[in-house]
């Protein structure tokens, strides 16, 4: 408030002055301008920015709302996994035919949720759905870096790998 | 200009961030993390991979899997310590030609240099994909303890990456710059860093315009894993006493150990006890074998205690190296996912006398730190666009006296915000708007900051003329009041000063006035809308009696009479619950009504909806509402 008033002050005298003290005050004003400008530009590009972020905040609030449901998803298989590991450990001990038709129902509503539960003995090792937990020595040149073993299943929703199956993998030494 | 990426790189884990609107923000991996394993490799099939996915091939893959590599970056081949590190890495490392070192990694030898900028190269392209930018330029963290190789190596490493590195600064600096200590002259900070695999501490002093370090100690072997390692050697010990069998040698019953161990760790910073239960966990000659065994916070503050007098001798001693007191710190910041510990937190607590800061994320105030120093370099970060939030409430008195908050308190400004309101009488034809400010409920209890009349609003009945209210705050606080009838087009408004005399004691009075009164203010507001309710309800009732006289059986008519004879009586009273019996008495008897009007073939059903909708129309942005108490002239 206080600054603009004095500004227009001094525009003012501006005529009066000018006949004495030419190009004295045109210096001064001039760079009084380039300091404007330069302020002005700051400005601008402070505000552009500003607005960029917002755009770019905006389309990635949106990616991130449709994301949401994906991700609320994937937080309950997480918070599911430790009872899901379980009930797999459990079917290896004793395979009753209830626990079975359990698992299955339970296995049905994740696959209708979208979640797949995945790792077969057999499969090559990839570390993007894989995580290794030890290695087997195999026997055969042809198990080698596959998975041996399914620890545990990995689970995943779509394309993203909730948790990778924890296996272990073959290892073929030729002088053994 | 594109954005300037701050990065910690950390000896175990890394994260990033960038400041967008102003604001530093964590930037998640493209596995959707928000910290990154310090992990790289050839896998078998020749493929280069870094971070979560390079650690899960680690075990079938060790001699190509490089990790810790900031334990050798800078380093030259001979220097005392990297014997040692080199003997507990299952990596081939070797005397570089210049002296240096260099690692075998998928049969060709990469300096330390090139390995962390596979690293930061993972970083720099999850963080183009988050922001779907380019980005050239980063800010990168570094120990306090580095010297000038190690930055100048952690630079090359940027270099490599293809990232600008507009400046290498120290972690703990960091830290304190995410607190925004740097704007306080002279004032001096411990960082206290207990991270996953290291233990750092340092001094530090604000300067002119530098924070400087007056003195950093630490061990490169403590951390929370030691932690971890601890309670896994426990659960395992307390196993074998119930089993028999030890399990350290199974590699999946290591793991869910290991991932219960942590799960049980986490538990405990909140909970005092927890229970550990891993079904299954092995099998002999009997059947399965389970383990359930309760941990303590007691149990694991036993576990812990000889780490964290590590870590507590070696403060002091990092203290002693500084030319301050213990007594001269000013704050204590907590860095590292450790010192979410609370045994860690009360022992920081009585070596400083103070409670320790950990409002930022304590995994993430490094990244978060590095990313506003590259807000500052950039020219993001200035005084000029710090934005202000408001410190107390805005709003309105609306009818029974309540305030209508309109901007509430915290939002950022400059800010607006319109709601439409509508009168609480037939033929009002003004309306006061009376600005508060504050939290209480009630309008009464709040700052009054100015009212004005809108007059000339055409009559009609009530809840039916449409009055926006508009509320404006500028980048100065400067609050503009403004209500417009939308029939006639009339408008005033009104202009006030935000910082009307109101000092920091008296914004947190009032902020801890709204806390304390928060219970008896529902209960006046509770009981306002009861009667608010009541008035509209006798109102709808009676309009309907007069429109659909005829229709309705004479017992019903005499009855809804009395029933409104009844809401009269209470409408005024102190007990909110008594008024709503009323009401409800009178509302059965209206879907009465309105059934038998029904019955009757009848179509208009003009007016009076039933009372509990809180009358009729108007308000499309705030139905409860729409009754504003703009008071009768």
């Amino acid at each position: 408030m206080g600054d603009s008033g004095e500004e227009q002050q001094e525009a003012e005298f501006v005529p009066e002055e000018e006949v004495e003290d030419g190009p004295a005050l045109i210096k001064r004003l001039r760079e009084k301008l380039k300091k404007a400008v330069e302020e002005k530009q700051e400005y601008l590009d402070g505000w552009q920015r500003a607005r960029a972020d917002f755009a770019n905040y905006t389309r990635q609030e949106a990616q991130l709302d449709a994301d949401k449901d994906a991700r609320a998803r994937i937080a309950m298989v997480e918070e599911l996994l430790p009872a899901l590991d379980s009930f797999e450990m459990a079917l290896k001990h004793a395979t009753t035919e209830e626990l079975l038709m359990l698992y299955k129902q339970l296995m049905d509503s994740l696959k209708k949720a979208g979640v797949k539960q995945f790792g077969q003995p057999g499969e090559p090792f990839d570390p993007h759905r894989h995580e290794a937990l030890r290695e087997e020595p195999v026997k055969d040149a042809s198990g080698d870096h596959t998975v041996v073993t399914v620890e545990r299943s990995g689970y995943t929703l779509g394309d993203f790998v909730i948790r990778p199956a924890q296996v272990s993998v073959g290892v073929y030494k030729k002088d053994q | 200009m594109g954005k300037i990426l701050g990065i910690d790189l950390g000896t175990t884990n890394s994260a990033m961030a960038v400041m967008r609107g102003g604001e530093p923000q964590i930037l998640e991996n493209a596995e959707g993390a928000r910290t990154t394993p310090s992990v790289v490799a050839v896998s078998k099939v020749g493929e280069r991979v870094a971070g979560l996915i390079a650690r899960r091939q680690a075990v079938t893959n060790p001699k190509n899997t490089i990790y810790q590599i900031k334990r050798f970056i800078g380093h030259t081949f001979d220097e005392p310590g990297v014997g040692k590190d080199r003997a507990t890495v299952p990596f081939e490392t070797r005397k570089s030609a210049s002296g240096g070192i260099e690692v075998l990694m998928g049969e060709k030898w990469y300096s330390p240099e090139e390995l962390s900028a596979m690293i930061l190269g993972k970083l720099k392209a999850d963080a183009e994909k988050r922001l779907g930018e380019p980005i050239s330029e980063a800010v990168i963290t570094v120990p306090a303890y580095f010297n000038d190789s190690q930055r100048a190596a952690t630079k090359d490493a940027g270099r490599i990456a293809g990232l600008e590195v507009k400046r290498i600064i120290n972690e703990p600096t960091a830290a304190a710059l995410a607190y925004g200590f740097d704007k306080k002259k002279n004032e001096k900070i411990a960082v206290f860093d207990f991270g996953g695999g290291t233990f750092d501490i340092s001094i530090l002093e604000v300067g002119d315009d530098v924070i400087e370090v007056k003195s950093t100690d630490g061990d490169a072997r403590l951390g929370g894993k030691d932690i971890d390692q601890k309670i896994i050697d426990w659960l395992a010990t307390e196993f074998q006493k119930e089993s028999g069998i030890d399990v350290r040698g199974d590699a999946l019953a290591r793991q869910r150990l290991d991932e219960a161990a942590e799960k049980a760790k986490i538990e405990l910073s909140t909970a005092v006890e927890t229970e550990v239960n891993i079904p299954f966990l092995t099998s002999d000659t009997s059947g399965p074998r389970h383990l359930l065994i309760k941990m303590t916070r007691a149990k694991l503050e036993e576990l812990a205690a000889e780490f964290i007098d590590r870590a507590n001798s070696i403060t002091k001693r990092a203290m002693e190296a500084s030319p301050f007191k213990v007594g001269d710190i000013d704050e204590v910041i907590l860095v590292g996912g450790q010192t979410r510990m609370p045994a860690i937190q009360a022992a920081v607590e009585k070596l400083f006398g103070k409670k320790p800061h950990m409002g930022v994320n304590p995994d993430e105030v490094v990244a978060v730190g590095a990313a506003i120093q590259g807000g500052i370099l950039g020219g993001e970060v200035r005084d000029v666009l710090l934005l202000d939030v408001i410190p107390l409430s805005l709003g309105i008195e609306t009818m029974g006296g309540v305030n209508t908050k309109l901007i509430e308190r915290n939002t950022t400004i400059p800010t607006s915000r319109t709601q439409v309101f509508s009168t609480a009488a037939d033929n009002q034809t003004s309306v006061e708007i009376h600005v508060v400010q504050g939290e209480r409920a009630m309008a009464s209890d709040n700052k009054s900051l100015g009212r004005f009349v809108l007059d000339g609003i055409p009559p009609a009945p009530r809840g039916l003329p449409q009055i926006e209210v508009s509320f404006d705050v500028d980048a100065n606080g400067i609050l503009s009041v403004k209500a417009k009838d939308k029939a006639s087009g009339k408008e005033q408004s009104i202009r006030i000063e935000a910082r009307s005399g109101l000092s920091e004691e008296e914004i947190k009075k009032m902020q801890q006035d709204a806390e304390k009164h928060a219970s008896d203010d529902k209960e006046k507001v509770e009981l306002v809308e009861a009667r608010n309710l009541a008035e509209q309800a006798v109102y709808g009732a009676k309009k309907a009696l007069t429109d659909n006289k005829g229709k309705i059986p004479a017992d019903l008519e005499t009855s809804i009479n009395e029933k409104v004879s009844a809401v009269e009586s209470k409408k005024t009273s102190d007990n909110a619950a008594e008024i709503k019996t009323t009401l409800e008495d009178l509302t059965g008897e209206l879907s009465k009504m309105y059934d038998a009007i029904q019955k009757a073939g009848s179509t208009t059903q003009s007016g009076g909806q039933p009372p509990t909708q809180n009358g009729g129309g108007g308000s499309e942005t705030a139905p409860q509402d729409d009754a504003a108490g703009p008071e009768k002239k």
